[in-house]
């Protein structure tokens, strides 16, 4: 086993877990905003208790994954060597470990792991986590599309401009055309309302409003 | 490195093997999976917990100063190990120090995940008292725990936990230079419907 190969194992368990944690907290982000159309139960206190339970099971799956899944989180090889176990791989902690699965005691440290060895570096977390978190927040709008299919309720009197607070009345589903329709009816307006009124700092309206000006 | 330095870093670390639960607690605490990503995850909640628009486009503000202050956070890092090659504890004091973590390689200063807490919990200031104190507490814990497995040194979660704050104020200056630009591409994830 190369670091390579451990590095796709530890991949496919984080992009996992990262993928439910957000499904999670994005739950509990949108029952605290009271955005019904967003969540996956009809009650905000449920789907923030919900959401609370995704992120435990993403950890906790993430967590103790090598109770059941062989990888570099083994015994130590020395130690394997006299039952006559097979060669070790650079894994936890930095030793040679016998590719196996971990015991409890074990499972502390089974998953740190130098990205030199296999591990995520900070950077490839940079990548992979944006990833899964897409993939999950795009996951929350289509499914809870379909579970408040009956959710469309858009009060047209009002400033709809508003994105995802058309989703207190209306599921996503719902909600994005007439979002839409707003935004390119509106666009120009809201565009010029950006650049107008002056900030100190701004360093891009400055330079906007300084060619308008010609 | 003074000695009051070493003195805190070595009694934490010697506690290592007193009491196997805590050793294995803090292994979890300390490593790269379990809090890093609740920084991150903690940004995305925010997006669509204000409860009000006006709150909500406050707070998604704030979350966009957060993702800005997490990669000035990793920059500085970065430059900052170029500048100062700090010593890990492990290597420094061999014979002090009881390695429970895997061996990392890039200097000691500063505990970069005590570093991206304070920059996330500087950037996220002005949405939740409870919030803030909570990443913060995050961050300390992370270090900390990095302290005990004998990666860092106390200072180094100190210093790191300052650079944080430093890099969530300039990640505040950077926003308003790009103003407002940023707030545009609000207005577009708006029209979607998904912001």
């Amino acid at each position: 086993m190369t670091p390579h190969d451990i590095g796709n194992l530890f991949l496919r368990d984080y992009l996992i877990a990262m993928y439910v944690a957000t499904l999670g907290v994005v739950q509990i982000g949108a029952s605290y905003g009271g955005l019904r159309g967003m969540l996956f139960l009809p009650s905000p206190r449920a789907a923030r208790w919900f959401g609370a339970v995704l992120m435990v099971v993403a950890f906790a799956y993430f967590f103790t994954v090598p109770l059941w899944a062989a990888g570099p989180w083994g015994p130590e090889a020395t130690d394997a060597a006299a039952g006559g176990v097979s060669p070790g791989v650079i894994g936890r902690d930095g030793l040679t470990v016998v590719w196996d699965t971990a015991g409890w005691s074990g499972l502390g440290g089974a998953h740190n792991l130098n990205d030199v060895d296999g591990g995520l570096s900070g950077g490839s977390q940079g990548i992979w986590f944006p990833l899964a978190a897409g993939l999950a927040l795009i996951s929350t709008f289509l499914i809870s599309s379909v579970v408040n299919r009956g959710l469309r309720e858009i009060d047209y009197s009002r400033n709809i401009f508003w994105g995802v607070e058309l989703l207190k009345n209306a599921s996503w589903a719902a909600a994005v055309r007439p979002s839409l329709a707003a935004a390119r009816a509106d666009w120009r307006q809201i565009v010029r309302g950006e650049f107008d009124g002056d900030h100190e700092w701004g360093g891009i309206r400055m330079i906007v409003n300084r060619w308008r000006s010609r | 490195m003074n000695r009051f330095d070493t003195e805190i870093t070595l009694w934490l670390n010697g506690l290592v093997g007193d009491w196997g639960p805590l050793d294995w607690t803090v292994r979890i605490l300390a490593g790269d999976y379990l809090i890093p990503p609740l920084f991150a995850l903690v940004i995305i909640g925010t997006i669509f917990a204000g409860s009000t628009p006006e709150q909500r486009h406050e707070w998604q503000r704030a979350a966009f100063r957060g993702v800005m202050a997490i990669a000035l956070s990793n920059w500085a890092i970065f430059i900052l190990n170029g500048v100062w090659d700090r010593a890990r504890p492990y290597i420094a004091l061999p014979d002090d120090v009881n390695l429970l973590f895997y061996p990392a390689t890039d200097p000691s200063f500063p505990a970069n995940p005590t570093a991206v807490g304070f920059a996330v919990a500087g950037a996220l200031w002005r949405v939740s008292p409870r919030l803030r104190y909570s990443l913060m507490a995050l961050g300390l814990i992370v270090g900390f725990a990095r302290v005990y497995v004998g990666v860092f040194y106390a200072t180094d979660v100190i210093g790191a936990a300052a650079l944080g704050f430093a890099l969530a104020y300039i990640a505040g200056w950077i926003y308003r230079v790009f103003d407002p630009a940023l707030n545009l591409a609000l207005r577009v994830a708006r029209a979607f419907a998904v912001a």
